[in-house]
């Protein structure tokens, strides 16, 4: 109920329009400009940096007419530039390695001379080690922030080196010191009008959403990494879990002051105080927020409870693209700087905007203070009187986990219940009885029908309060607890893939029809939403080319379950279908209440089916990246091919909201390939106009076609050959100097190039199965029919059905190596695959048909019959590389 | 401000054009005499080594209109191609750099990338991660160039600050604007010269107190002026004297190079500084010929590398000896004849033009 209620606030608020208008500056052809970070001279030139490593000035920034702006290049060639201040007309630019001055000697507008004000901090080579700025202290000192980097797992977050994760201070005579600890993508830092510190932080491991921060010396926020670089640590040469929480997130760990809800944030750039004097509104002294994921800018105001800051935020202006960074103009104009390169988020990705107050005042909460009675929300301008009754308001409150996991959900949503509303004497300010708030946790409320005597609606319904405390009049004791509150860990992530085939990992295109389809980035023209502008980059599949095909997998599927992400234009239209003939509908239905089966998420028609319309509309809008999950049984035929049983959608779901559930579908939908078979191909519409496609996966379930079904059964003919333990290890002949060992479950190769073969050297026509694992950067093969290797060579020869996750070697897990190459990685490093490779000798050739969980990926027949018979073999590539096998089994073919 | 962006695949366009007879006749006066009236490398110039012949394509230093524009302009340093931006006007030269790279044989168009810079009139520096320079050397994570308008790039790792050596080529490509960033630089100019083959020792040494940490101060870029300033530091972290490094392409009587401009001042005291900049080519070697300013070691193919030392200090085998006094700065200008090419100069050339060198 919540969740649909959220979606209907994202849709498009045209309103918004009437009080802040949006201009979009041009941007010179040839240029990219990917702004992080922004100021403005004495002269009212506005100055931003970029992630392209160069410094723009824009003369006359506050002309009415923003494509007559002049914007040009002051200095280029640094690392990034995700900070910019200007103090005394003098530039600084925090990049990725140093914190700069940038001077113009000559006064000729371009940049002469860089110094390195300070650079005391460790980079260790990893993309992730951004470094964000960069506000001043009320002393005069720069704050600036350094991401966690990522090691082997990219999901968490490390501190190789000092101080990433920190928050630094570094004085204008370069002396830099660690501020503040616990951070993990803190990408935005603001101050407030009295120098205090608020940081934003992005949702991973140990953050569950995205949260602002207000930062104080010497505390810890409570990402783990950073500890590594404190006293206690360091004196102790202790290293922070992975996966424990430690310890001081019981004890010393400092909440949040503000937790954004993940339907409004799911990227949050940097955020400003509104110290404009009126001149941007009724908003003075609250901090606006830019969120890039949602291309919008959020508003937030904090009060005092206990001592500490906490508080409500709000959606203020949407639609205006990926916003990075928000900076106030003299005159109270807000420029947002726009990018989202390598992030993702609603186009334009990158540019520069000018949001502006048009004069007219719009009805918003003002303020909302919490009571030890519930709310008090104070408006812009009176209400009707008697406008809003308890029955108005929907509440609910909730808490997060704190793990190492990507995110949380919301967790114990709890509704509550308004029992009384007071309006004030001036009608603007309105008491909320609401029993039964706890501390440590969110509260978020949608208020209905609230509008002024003159029948003006409020302009955004809802807020979301971060309740750390109830006040001390509440007679509550201070709770210890957390809104992120320390859960015991779940299992590690290891495993988490399992099972997944990631059908666009690596070279995106080769496992699929593409003719038309780039792999690419892409971005909303413009100047025209219904169309992308790509260019260079790998963040989406988009039928961009000339006369684009379908998008269709090489290989057929059953049952399964398909995760992927798509972005429509204006009017945007698409489909996917699952086996080639069932389509899930995608459409661009933004706004729509009203939703049919052919509407986005709806399952479109048959010749006599009247399809299924989606359960809410779920479509957020266009240019915004959605993720569709969908769960999918096959039709069942026996063995004359009579249908036995009809397609059945399990589930289908769009961020997470369910708009589909149980439907059965009797025959294929409009524009399938063709009629109902058990296994077929999964084919994205490429011809309805253009669509934006990303991250397609699929796995597969068991059913009764599949390669794959369960442990080999001795019954079937299939004969186990994993040695029981070292003993019979010892009898497997080798080549090369690997290392094999065996831990009673699993055989292992490790160590120097080698290769282990079974035994039995004379097997012919054969399938064989085997479970494995392969470590990232890790390289092995599974041969039939091969010899081994002589005396002084050391690869033998033989088919070998490649394994190769993420080893720099284009042939990835699936290839037949060097017939048939698969450059997808199907399979990602650290998590355990079924391998199945058939080989037998046909009239025409010998054909090796290798499956990856179920699906075949590779079928070749060789018309050379390179190899004839020999060995079963596993390979253990170079120093570095392991190859785990949990089970082999071989069966031979008539 | 300067166009930054090297705009490919106009070649294509280029190539399908027929020069005009006033190319034509600039060709004749300009390039034939070397590369000869059809371009095979068969000019009427007595060479050491034949010209580069166009019909047979790959250009070492790239065969985009852009790069065969700057080689016009500019020449090639250490080789008899002169350069041609006093004597011919941009777009004259930009005329002939189609005409050349239409004599070659067909190219596919790199498609446009958007993310390559190129060195114009003025030097560029360019911070970013470094790749490894050669095999077995390390990539730095702090890393910046610095190309100059001939088509040298000077690469630096800035953690110490410590030349690791200089290319000659298109300057640099941003793989780190695709994607998240942070992704390593890629310089595609050739490396011409590595020091002590790309991983060299600490630039500094205080006798008696050991490597002096050079930690970067800054770049500028003034002019045609490009370098580096940085402070010297002693293990506790004291400052003993500061540097600026301006670097530029070097030509000589003997040969063509490059040439580091140091100047150094200490913050204090008086003491002897060694600077290791010298790197000679390899620990094993001694000179084949030296004076007081000049040494020159054997390289490859019989020619020679030569230092030339200008200026304060004393030129040792594989240092500069230098004595600082506070109040007063010592600058001394440390050239590097290379062995880019067959035009380096040979021990016979150098001993008859002993004293030229200079």
């Amino acid at each position: 109920m919540i969740l649909s209620l959220f979606l209907a606030a994202l849709l498009p608020q045209v309103s918004e329009a009437d009080y802040y208008t949006l201009e979009h500056f041009p941007t010179p052809a040839g240029e990219l400009f990917e702004i992080g970070g922004m100021d403005f001279l004495a002269d009212g030139r506005l100055v931003f940096s970029t992630r392209r490593g160069q410094v723009w000035i824009v003369d006359e920034p506050l002309a009415d007419d923003v494509s007559t702006a002049k914007i040009t290049l002051f200095a280029e060639g640094l690392w990034e530039g995700l900070g910019l201040t200007i103090v005394d007309d003098e530039i600084f630019v925090l990049q990725r390695t140093e914190l700069s001055r940038l001077v113009d000697e000559d006064g000729d507008d371009v940049c002469d001379r860089i110094d390195t004000v300070s650079d005391d901090w460790g980079v260790s080579g990893n993309y992730h080690e951004f470094a964000f700025g960069l506000p001043r202290a009320a002393n005069g000192n720069f704050f600036m922030a350094l991401n966690v980097s990522f090691g082997s797992k990219w999901w968490i977050g490390k501190s190789p080196v000092p101080y990433r994760g920190w928050v630094l201070q570094v004085a204008p005579d370069g002396t830099t010191r660690p501020f503040a600890s616990g951070f993990r993508s803190p990408c935005g830092l603001g101050t407030n009008a009295a120098g205090e510190l608020f940081v934003t932080d992005n949702q991973g491991d140990w953050l569950p959403a995205g949260p602002i921060h207000h930062v104080q010396e010497g505390r810890w926020y409570g990402h783990p990494a950073s500890l590594d670089w404190t006293p206690e640590y360091l004196d102790a040469g202790a290293k922070t879990s992975d996966e424990i929480p430690p310890a001081r997130a019981s004890i010393d760990r400092q909440p949040a002051a503000l937790w954004l809800p993940y339907a409004w944030s799911r990227s949050a750039g940097n955020l400003v105080f509104d110290q404009t004097g009126g001149a941007f509104g009724p908003f003075g002294g609250q901090m606006f927020v830019a969120e890039l994921t949602n291309g919008l800018v959020l508003r937030a105001d904090l009060e005092k409870v206990r001592g500490e800051y906490q508080g409500a935020c709000f959606l203020f202006r949407q639609q205006i693209g990926s916003v990075a960074r928000v900076a106030f103009a003299p005159d109270g104009s807000l420029f947002c700087g726009l990018t989202n390169r390598g992030w993702g988020g609603l186009g334009p990705g990158s540019g520069l905007a000018r949001v502006r107050p048009t004069g007219k005042l719009p009805l918003e909460m003002q303020r909302v203070h919490l009571t030890p009675e519930g709310f008090e929300v104070t408006f812009t301008k009176p209400l009707a009187p008697d406008s809003v009754s308890p029955a108005d308001i929907d509440l609910v409150q909730y808490d997060y986990d704190y793990w190492w996991e990507y995110g949380s959900p919301e967790r114990d949503h709890t509704p509550l219940a308004a029992t009384a509303t007071v309006l004030s004497a001036d009608r603007r300010t309105l008491a909320i009885s609401v029993p039964g708030i706890r501390p440590a946790r969110v509260a978020r409320a949608r208020l209905f029908n609230v509008a002024t005597a003159e029948g003006e609606a409020l302009l955004h319904e809802e807020f979301a309060y971060t309740v750390n405390q109830l006040p001390e009049a509440s007679g509550e004791p201070p709770t210890r607890e957390h809104v992120a509150r320390v859960v015991p860990p779940p299992p590690m992530r290891e495993g988490r893939d399992e099972g997944w085939l990631m059908l666009t990992w690596g070279d995106a295109l080769d496992h699929w029809q593409s003719q038309g389809w780039s792999h690419c980035d892409v971005d909303l023209d413009p100047d025209d939403p219904r169309r992308f502008t790509s260019r260079e980059g790998n963040g989406a599949i988009a039928n961009v080319g000339e006369a684009p095909v379908n998008f269709v997998s090489h290989s057929d599927f059953g049952d399964q379950e398909l995760r992927l992400n798509f972005m429509l234009p204006q009017g945007g239209n698409s489909g996917v279908y699952l086996q080639g003939r069932y389509e899930i509908q995608l459409l661009d239905s933004a706004g729509k209440r009203e939703v049919g089966y052919g509407d986005c998420g709806g399952i479109y028609k048959g010749a006599t089916w009247p399809g299924s319309p989606p359960g809410i509309n779920a479509f957020l809008g266009h240019g915004q990246w959605h993720r569709l999950t969908a769960s999918f049984r096959a039709p069942r035929f026996d063995a004359e091919g009579n249908k036995t049983e009809n397609a059945r959608f399990l589930w289908v779901d769009i961020d997470g909201v369910r708009v589909q559930e149980d439907v059965e579908v009797p025959e294929v939908t409009g524009g399938a390939l063709g009629a109902e078979v058990a296994r077929g191909p999964l084919m994205l519409q490429g011809d309805h106009g253009p669509v934006a496609y990303s991250d397609i996966r699929i796995k597969p379930l068991w059913d009764e076609t599949s390669r794959v079904v369960g442990r080999p059964d001795a019954a079937d003919g299939w004969v186990a050959l994993l040695p029981e333990d070292e003993d019979e290890l010892d009898a497997w002949p080798r080549s090369g100097d690997s290392i094999w060992s065996h831990d009673g479950d699993v055989l292992i190769g490790e160590g120097p190039t080698g290769h282990l073969y079974t035994p039995r050297g004379d097997y012919t026509d054969i399938e064989v199965r085997a479970r494995l694992k392969i470590n990232d950067g890790g390289n092995s093969g599974l041969y039939v029919r091969t010899a081994r290797a002589p005396e002084g060579s050391t690869w033998p020869a033989g088919y070998e059905a490649q394994v190769n996750s993420s080893f720099p070697d284009p042939q990835k897990t699936g290839s037949l190596y060097s017939l048939a190459p698969v450059l997808t990685h199907l399979v990602p490093p650290d998590t355990w695959f079924d391998y199945a490779v058939t080989c037998r000798d046909e009239a025409d050739g010998t054909r090796v048909s290798i499956a990856v969980n179920g699906i075949v990926i590779s079928d070749f027949l060789d018309v050379e019959r390179r190899h004839a018979a020999g060995h079963l073999a596993l390979q253990q590539h170079h120093e570095g590389s392991v190859i785990e096998c949990a089970g082999l089994w071989v069966r031979e073919l008539e | 401000m300067s166009a930054t962006f090297l705009a490919l695949g106009l070649g294509l366009v280029a190539a399908l054009q027929q020069p005009d007879d006033a190319t034509r006749a600039l060709f004749i006066t300009n390039c034939a005499p070397c590369h000869g009236e059809s371009g095979d490398g068969q000019g009427s110039t007595q060479l050491d080594r034949p010209a580069r012949s166009f019909a047979d394509g790959g250009f070492s230093f790239g065969n985009t209109e852009e790069a065969l524009l700057r080689t016009i302009s500019t020449g090639i340093p250490g080789t008899p191609m002169p350069g041609f931006d006093q004597t011919l006007d941009e777009g004259q030269r930009r005329a002939l750099a189609q005409l050349v790279r239409a004599l070659g044989p067909p190219t596919d168009d790199v498609e446009t990338l958007g993310s390559q810079l190129d060195v114009h009139e003025r030097p560029l520096v360019v911070r970013g991660k470094l790749p490894p320079i050669a095999e077995e050397t390390d990539e730095h994570p702090r890393g910046l160039l610095i190309g100059t308008p001939g088509g040298l790039t000077f690469q630096y790792r800035t953690d110490d600050v410590r030349l690791l050596g200089v290319r000659l080529g298109d300057f640099v490509q941003r793989t780190d604007w695709g994607g998240r960033g942070g992704s390593a630089l890629e310089p595609l100019g050739v490396p011409v010269f590595l020091c002590e083959g790309g991983a060299p020792r600490a630039s500094f040494e205080r006798p008696g107190a050991g490597d002096l940490l050079a930690k970067l101060s800054g770049s500028f870029v003034r002019g045609r002026e490009a370098g580096l300033t940085y402070r010297l530091l002693e293990a506790d972290g004291r400052v003993v004297a500061t540097v600026t490094e301006r670097v530029d392409a070097l030509s000589t009587s003997v040969g063509s190079g490059f040439a580091r401009h140091f100047r150094i001042e200490s913050t204090g005291e008086a003491f002897p500084l060694l600077a290791h900049v010298v790197h000679p080519p390899d620990d094993a070697t001694q000179p084949a010929w030296r004076d007081a300013k000049t040494l020159a070691f054997p390289a490859e193919g019989g020619v020679l590398r030569t230092i030339l030392l200008e200026g304060d200090g004393v030129l040792a085998r594989d240092r500069v000896h230098l004595s600082l006094e506070p109040g007063r700065a010592l600058a001394f200008t440390l050239g590097v004849v290379t062995t880019l090419d067959h035009a380096a100069p040979t021990l016979e050339r150098l001993r008859a033009e002993a004293g030229l060198a200079r």
